[in-house]
């Protein structure tokens, strides 16, 4: 019956004594990762870990667009079957879109959404000279091939994407590595 | 939220809450509105201040606690026009919400029982930022958890989200 923690009063109620509304009210204020964690502490607290009305907070905005890009999903109907915390932990995944050239993904334990397009989908000035450019298989690079640049005394690199990004603050990365290891 | 309500003049209708361990609680409708669940009983019974309706409330809700919630209900009923605006009211939630872990969890069982929608965000937080930086068995240690799993589903369970634990 869950636990037991005695107060002044001669009643009893512990932690996962509480009912699973009451758990759900907790878990809400914790990050997924925290509300997973949590589920390994009782039956209570699994059930409420499991809520739809605790992962509906953890989701974006817009999940139910970034769901719709998911392409390894084969029928819609599937996908409205999935409870919220198991649409979390799809779009968790690296998520190919627009014919597999980019993905997408949300960092796990906030929920915010991270993106990654590869040089294949830049437009890169003078790529097809190959005195200056190359693309180079690796096994580092998560598209297995990248722009390798030989030589160069000026570079122009360009990108376009048309995403719906939920509201808030990003930062832009470029990813460079010098030299060949 | 009912915040902001005007507060009945005089007091006419009141209503009592009784604990189990025999405590009465005499407050006013704005008082009592903070609670949906009093607001829908009340809506129903009314209640006067010649004759106020006495509910009597879960043995789980002890005085002590029910106490805290109605200085909850109290204050905010008020709302932020008073004694210092809605700065004094955050500090006043924030103060409120100091309480020793079993306390902190009977106050949030009456927030949900009494259906105080903002009490219960104050002290889910309060029990939530506890558990924060706590590993399972920890939790378990400190609030008292039992595990009532049994050792297959202790199992199942450790395989579960597994994505989150990469």
């Amino acid at each position: 019956m869950g636990a037991r923690v005695s107060s002044l009063m001669g009643r009893e109620t512990g932690l996962g004594d509480l009912p699973e509304n009451c758990v759900a009210a907790v878990l809400v204020h914790l990050n997924p990762l925290e509300i997973c964690r949590a589920a390994r502490l009782c039956r209570t607290f699994r059930g409420a870990a499991s809520a739809d009305l605790v992962w509906e907070t953890k989701l974006p905005r817009n999940y139910r667009y970034l769901l719709a890009l998911v392409s390894d999903e084969k029928a819609v109907e599937q996908r409205s079957r999935l409870c919220k915390k198991e649409i979390y932990a799809r779009l968790c995944r690296p998520n190919p879109f627009d014919g597999g050239t980019k993905e997408f993904w949300l960092e796990k334990s906030c929920g915010g959404l991270c993106m990654s397009i590869p040089s294949r989908a830049l437009l890169i000035t003078g790529i097809d000279d190959h005195r200056y450019w190359n693309y180079i298989p690796t096994e580092e690079s998560r598209y297995h091939s990248v722009a390798y640049l030989q030589q160069t005394w000026w570079s122009e690199v360009d990108g376009e994407i048309n995403f719906c990004f939920p509201a808030g603050a990003y930062s832009l990365f470029f990813r460079l590595h010098l030299g060949i290891t | 939220m009912s915040e902001g309500t005007k507060e009945p003049d005089g007091g006419e209708e009141k209503v009592v809450l009784k604990t189990h361990d025999g405590q009465e609680f005499t407050v006013d409708m704005a008082t009592a509105n903070q609670s949906g669940t009093l607001k829908n009983l009340l809506s129903e019974v009314g209640s006067s201040s010649n004759n106020p309706q006495v509910i009597p409330l879960p043995s789980s809700i002890t005085s002590r606690v029910l106490g805290k919630v109605v200085e909850y209900c109290q204050r905010h009923a008020a709302g932020g026009g008073r004694r210092g605006g809605m700065q004094a009211l955050e500090q006043f939630d924030e103060e409120l919400v100091e309480l020793d872990k079993d306390m902190l969890l009977d106050v949030t069982y009456a927030a949900a029982f009494l259906d105080v929608p903002r009490l219960l965000d104050l002290t889910s937080q309060a029990v939530a930022d506890a558990i924060k930086n706590m590993s399972v068995e920890e939790v378990r240690h400190y609030f008292g958890v039992v595990s009532d799993f049994t050792e297959e589903e202790e199992k199942v369970i450790r395989s579960e989200c597994p994505w989150a634990f990469e």
